[in-house]
């Protein structure tokens, strides 16, 4: 067999020799990347009796050393003392990433067991069929390979297993579970807004959230100091390390590499995967693992562009590629920030809002339910950072003008507690044209071709934006509130919601998706794809809660395909 | 939420492992605005990027936009040794979030602000009553701008730097604010404000949702 074929430089440079190849144990599972979804497929295969190895392009981090307790005029003290706050964020310097020219993309990458799981938001929300039959009702693109029947009992089990606060609320945008863990109760700013919503007919419902409001598993219960983005120190939120990945190793059948940056999935003659390439982060030493399966969970992006970089005369464009689908029908989320000051709480002082970080409440997709909408698909709207959650500076900053002297510090410190903010998350459709690229001119510190984003919104996004901002606007209107000044076209750029998704998509037509409804390759049969990537559409909903569902199930299904040695 | 049942002292140690709290604030970090590191030659805080001149200024203007009140105000905070900080982080081009542009900002908006001084009241910024102060602060305040674009944008960036540093000091957070967050607590009340929880607005009006 050529050298080719296991994989090759963009400048053609053989990058695996082929003795490395012929040694060393055959793995029945290598995982690569140790967040939600590779964490979860793990946990699964394990349970399954399944040995697996898995690469992680970081090291375990240290939950003790959050500095979530720190307060600002603490933290450059304890610099002083050489203390540093843990880096969850990976340093563009270290890792570059590509996109053109005034097109920007904000992207996230976490490289450390649990990936980002150690900082996410925890909004939990279930997908519905309102979700998964989209593309059907819309005609817009290729239609998901399950409905919610399909997923609902992994919901369960996942909900089960990792603890989600939230109410008894169910809904076509919005199915209920009968495992929530008790909802957790309003701030001031939560429920005046919820009142100004009933008044125009929008419901909101308890926000979803993988926070433990009770002990749970032996674990302890959240204890409110609402700083849940610097770390946990107890692990009252799900994250994949502590949930999944310990008592997985405790089993004895996990075993993680750290610090391996997987390059490329190699392939044999047949053009089936035969292991991953990866480079030892620090040393940049090369190394072979050889796998019966592999599994691909890197995130998203990363995912994808390990896909795109595993060349081979069998497989020219990247891994599963042959349909030109890989890469391609980016999508993802568009959002904003809407802020007013609510005059029922001007002057009240302090209050202890951080509760359990994040919004407590959640408008749910309604607009489905409105006649006469100028664009396809929804939204949902989250409301973090009401109240006293944090410093004077979100206050005194979106107060209009330049004011200063006395009577703008008495006006910042009335509207401390009065501070409520909308956050509407709305979908964005997949398009070929929104796709990821590896750049063979351009490499990282191994010689690995890097990722070229190149994303926009479409006016279907911007017209939602405009409704978006209508809508958010008349709740906080409508509550009475001083509104701070805004366009009504604002948004984030891309990336910034941090939930990408449909560059490996899963779809029934083989032709125009890379995954089947099990989140296997249909062009390669040991390969599995389980992180967001995988999704067909984006819904207007946070996706952890669904990776891990999909991850869950791909792994059942994965590791009967073992046992009936079919793979 | 003030009545909020805190986790006891003992009980939150349990919790989080006792090896992991805090050890004690350095001995004399009171003298230094928290976010300032001290001096490399451990001697008291002189300014890095601006001139001793230049940094009484700060301070008066720092003063201007937040000044002591029935609490103390940005010159009690040491907002003055933030500005500089910042600045000269700026200026060593390594701080990635502030405009590289902010050190000419800064140093021609100080020069901008004598001349102007000394045009409209005969003598420098610092050597100006408070009223001819806060007059001149007025009009680089005024929207429509009255001055010029340069010297806005030095307000702007200056008023910035100082809600920066104010609100999160210590006498900003605490003082001003009364903060108090960031703790080990065993539940979390939400509103207890019977009049938010049964509130109503006023207006009768119901336009439909969405309202499209």
């Amino acid at each position: 067999m050529g050298a080719g074929e296991h994989g090759e430089s963009a400048r053609g440079r053989p990058v695996i020799a082929m003795e490395v190849l012929q040694r060393g144990e055959i793995h029945d599972v290598v995982v690569i990347g140790s967040g939600a979804s590779g964490a979860m497929a793990a946990h699964t295969l394990v349970e399954h009796g399944v040995r697996v190895l898995m690469l992680d392009a970081g090291w375990k981090f240290d939950r003790s050393l959050s500095w979530a307790h720190v307060l600002p005029f603490e933290a450059d003290r304890r610099l002083q003392q050489g203390d540093r706050p843990q880096q969850f964020r990976l340093d563009t310097r270290e890792q570059p990433y590509l996109t053109p020219e005034g097109r920007p993309f904000e992207l996230y990458r976490t490289w450390g067991w649990g990936g980002k799981t150690n900082v996410w938001g925890r909004v939990s929300l279930r997908m519905a069929d309102l979700d998964f039959a989209g593309p059907e009702r819309d005609g817009w693109d290729i239609p998901w390979p399950i409905r919610y029947a399909d997923i609902a009992p992994y919901y369960d089990r996942v909900e089960q297993l990792i603890g989600v606060t939230g109410g008894d609320d169910d809904s076509d945008s919005l199915p209920g579970s009968r495992y929530h863990l008790p909802p957790v109760r309003p701030r001031c700013t939560e429920v005046i807004l919820t009142r100004a919503a009933e008044r125009l007919g929008i419901p909101i419902v308890p926000i979803r959230r993988a926070v433990l409001t009770r002990p749970h598993n032996g674990r302890a219960a959240c204890h409110y100091c609402g700083s849940c983005g610097s770390g946990c120190r107890t692990a009252s939120y799900f994250n994949a390390t502590d949930y999944l990945l310990l008592p997985a190793i405790e089993t004895g059948r996990l075993e993680i590499v750290s610090g391996a940056v997987a390059a490329r999935v190699t392939t044999d003659t047949e053009g089936r995967a035969s292991g991953v390439q990866y480079f030892e982060r620090e040393s940049g030493a090369e190394h072979h693992v050889r796998a019966r399966t592999v599994v691909v969970a890197a995130s998203a992006m990363d995912s994808t562009r390990i896909l795109l970089n595993s060349k081979s005369t069998r497989h020219p464009d990247g891994l599963g590629n042959g349909n030109d689908q890989l890469g391609r029908n980016y999508c993802e989320q568009v959002r904003f920030h809407r802020h007013g000051f609510l005059p029922q709480l001007f002057g009240r002082g302090y209050t202890n809002d951080d509760g359990i970080g994040g919004g407590h409440t959640y408008i749910p997709r309604f607009n489905h339910r409105l006649g006469g909408l100028d664009y396809l698909r929804g939204f949902g709207i989250q409301m973090w950072m009401n109240g006293c959650q944090t410093t004077g500076v979100n206050v005194a900053e979106r107060m209009p003008g330049l004011e200063f002297g006395a009577g703008f510090k008495r006006r910042v410190k009335e509207r401390y507690p009065a501070l409520a903010s909308l956050h509407p998350y709305g979908e964005m459709l997949p398009r070929p044209e929104n796709r990821v690229t590896v750049d063979p001119d351009r490499t990282d510190r191994y010689g690995v071709p890097l990722m070229h984003i190149d994303v926009r919104f479409s006016e279907n996004e911007m017209k939602m934006v405009r409704h978006m901002h209508q809508v958010a606007d008349e709740i906080l209107l409508t509550a009475g509130a001083e509104m701070v000044p805004a366009s009504p076209d604002e948004h984030d750029p891309p990336g910034a919601a941090i939930h990408e998704h449909g560059t490996v998509r899963m779809g029934a037509d083989p032709a125009r998706s890379v995954l089947n409804r099990f989140n296997r390759m249909h062009e390669v049969d040991n390969v599995f794809v389980v992180d967001g990537s995988s999704f067909t559409t984006a819904s207007e909903k946070n996706p952890t809660l669904t990776i891990l569902a999909l991850a869950w199930r791909a792994a059942d299904y994965l590791a009967e395909e073992l046992r009936a040695a079919r793979l | 939420m003030s009545k909020s049942p805190a986790v006891p002292r003992r009980q939150a140690l349990k919790i989080l492992g006792a090896a992991t709290v805090a050890p004690a604030v350095a001995e004399g970090a009171w003298m230094l605005h928290p976010l300032v590191p001290p001096q490399e030659d451990g001697g008291p805080w002189r300014p890095r990027f601006f001139t001793a001149d230049e940094s009484a200024t700060i301070e008066e203007l720092a003063e201007l936009i937040i000044p002591e009140t029935d609490t103390p105000g940005a010159r009690a905070a040491n907002v003055h040794q933030y500005i500089d900080w910042i600045v000269s982080r700026a200026a060593d081009g390594d701080d990635s979030n502030d405009d590289a542009a902010l050190p000419a900002v800064m140093r021609d908006g100080l020069v901008w602000l004598d001349r102007r001084g000394a045009a409209l009241y005969g003598r420098r910024f610092i050597d100006a009553t408070r009223d001819e102060q806060t007059a001149l602060l007025e009009r680089l305040a005024a929207d429509p701008p009255v001055e010029e674009a340069t010297a806005v944008e030095f307000f702007r960036q200056t008023r910035r730097l100082t809600i920066h540093g104010y609100y999160r000091s210590e006498i900003g957070m605490r003082e001003e604010l009364g903060y108090d967050g960031k703790r080990y607590l065993t539940g979390f009340e939400g509103c207890t404000h019977d009049e938010h929880l049964s509130w109503e607005p006023e207006s009768t009006e119901n336009p439909p949702a969405g309202g499209r």
